[in-house]
């Protein structure tokens, strides 16, 4: 429907993370702090103010956060794409190779998978820290949780490595 | 302890300087006036009530301390004024009118600091003068000046993390006045620091209350606290929560930390802590049920 080139691949990765999206985010903005909501509410903030001014900015790093860790689930979705539908891209190459019988080629693209989801993960770490400075120092029990969370995005790449 | 000190009453008798101050605070207008509140907490099944009937004036420019046993409702209480929750009965009027949700002309500074981390501390101080649609370098220029009186202009690009719990609540203090609130309502606000920054900021916000023209309702569960900073307290006592007594603190202005000692601040104290802490058959009731898991000989009692 899509034809055989980026299309579906893109299609297969919009709708595997977009309505997970949805919920982690909005899971992510109930989880803003009441106290802060309310003191911004003392200082007379309301309405769209208290929506823009506080809402949006306490929880714009936990949803960066939430991005960093759908990012190896959109990898999932690339490989599984690939395996099903398309005649290009890594994955096609691994299973290409595989039929040849070129095992070097095929742990090469292996590698390769897992080197890039690392690298743009502690790229992403980095630019994280940069865009909010005041996560860097991360105090308290909720820094603690979301740097777990933030680790568990690499196990999820490393398992696609595994895949085919 | 003197034989004045042990007359119960004594806590009742103010030096000359004293009674005739809350002459003077008693022709002030009335700032915050509360009118049978009550508040319980359930549903209709199973209404708990948190306290009730409560009824009290505070005038311009007093600094009310709340004390009283857990569960006697004096956060409650703050939050009602502050707007934050809802009474189940009766009134707050502020300036004669009626509170009906939160607003800038009541401050508040929380136990747990609640400054926007995403904020310097310019920024912090800033955001109730922007919300009321002050131009951003007017609002620049006031909270520069606010941050100098707590001490901490020098902090203005720091972020809140960067700071120490007592340099936070400084900044707390100045983002709530910064918006010339009517009254400053405080929620254990030195609840989580340790004793010496506690005294040490108790002494920053006479300073601060002495300087600026706020009203200050100041909920604690520290009796000393309440004694060195109140010219009144408001004690309430538990199940249901109501007011026990609304006493005027004795102990003359200016309050220094010699006053510990005092005639007054001791009459103050024991009759705060015969509300807080009733004699009770405390001794024999409290003791654990423990065995003896020591063998090393030295009875250490």
């Amino acid at each position: 429907m899509l034809g055989i080139d980026d299309a579906p691949k893109v299609a297969i990765i919009f709708v595997g993370t977009f309505f997970q999206q949805v919920l982690v985010i909005s899971n992510t903005v109930r989880k803003v702090d009441p106290a802060l909501i309310e003191a911004s509410q003392t200082l007379g903030a309301r309405g769209w103010k208290l929506v823009r001014r506080v809402i949006i900015p306490a929880s714009v790093s936990d949803i960066y956060t939430d991005m960093r860790i759908l990012l190896g689930w959109a990898w999932t979705y690339l490989i599984v794409a690939e395996v099903v539908g398309t005649m290009s891209g890594i994955t096609y190459f691994i299973n290409q190779q595989a039929r040849y019988r070129n095992f070097d080629n095929v742990y090469a693209a292996i590698a390769m998978i897992g080197i890039i989801g690392f690298s743009s993960d502690l790229f992403l770490a980095w630019l994280g820290s940069v865009l909010f400075p005041w996560k860097r120092k991360s105090h308290g029990t909720s820094g603690i949780a979301r740097h777990s969370l933030s680790t568990s995005a690499s196990p999820s790449l490393e398992a696609t490595t595994q895949t085919p | 302890m003197s034989a004045r000190t042990s007359d119960p009453e004594a806590y009742l008798r103010q030096p000359a300087g004293v009674s005739e101050r809350f002459e003077r605070i008693r022709q002030r207008p009335v700032i915050l006036s509360v009118r049978h509140l009550s508040k319980d907490f359930g549903s209709d099944g199973h209404r708990r009530p948190v306290f009730e009937g409560l009824t009290l004036d505070i005038h311009r420019r007093e600094f009310i301390c709340a004390i009283g046993p857990s569960g006697c409702g004096k956060s409650t209480l703050a939050r009602i004024v502050a707007g934050l929750d809802e009474a189940s009965g009766g009134e707050v009027l502020l300036d004669g009118a009626l509170v009906t949700g939160p607003g800038p002309d009541r401050g508040m500074v929380f136990q747990g600091y609640t400054l926007f981390p995403w904020l310097t501390v310019k920024a912090n101080v800033m955001f109730g003068l922007e919300m009321g649609g002050q131009a951003p370098a007017i609002a620049e220029q006031e909270a520069r000046q606010w941050l100098d009186m707590v001490g901490l202009g020098k902090f203005e690009n720091a972020y809140p993390h960067e700071l120490s719990g007592g340099m936070k609540q400084r900044v707390a203090i100045a983002r709530a006045l910064a918006n010339g609130p009517r009254i400053l309502i405080m929620d254990e606000p030195f609840g989580a620091l340790d004793a010496q920054t506690r005294a040490q900021m108790q002494g920053y916000l006479l300073q601060i209350w002495r300087k600026v023209d706020v009203t200050i309702l100041f909920i604690t569960h520290d009796l000393d606290e309440a004694a060195y900073l109140s010219d009144r307290i408001l004690v309430m006592g538990a199940n249901p929560g109501r007011l026990v007594e609304f006493i005027e603190n004795p102990v003359p202005r200016p309050r220094s930390a010699e006053q510990f000692q005092s005639p007054e601040f001791l009459a103050l104290k024991r009759r705060l802590e015969e509300h807080i802490h009733p004699p009770m058959e405390v001794e024999e009731a409290d003791l654990l049920p423990m065995v003896k898991l020591t063998h090393a000989d030295d009875e250490v009692e």
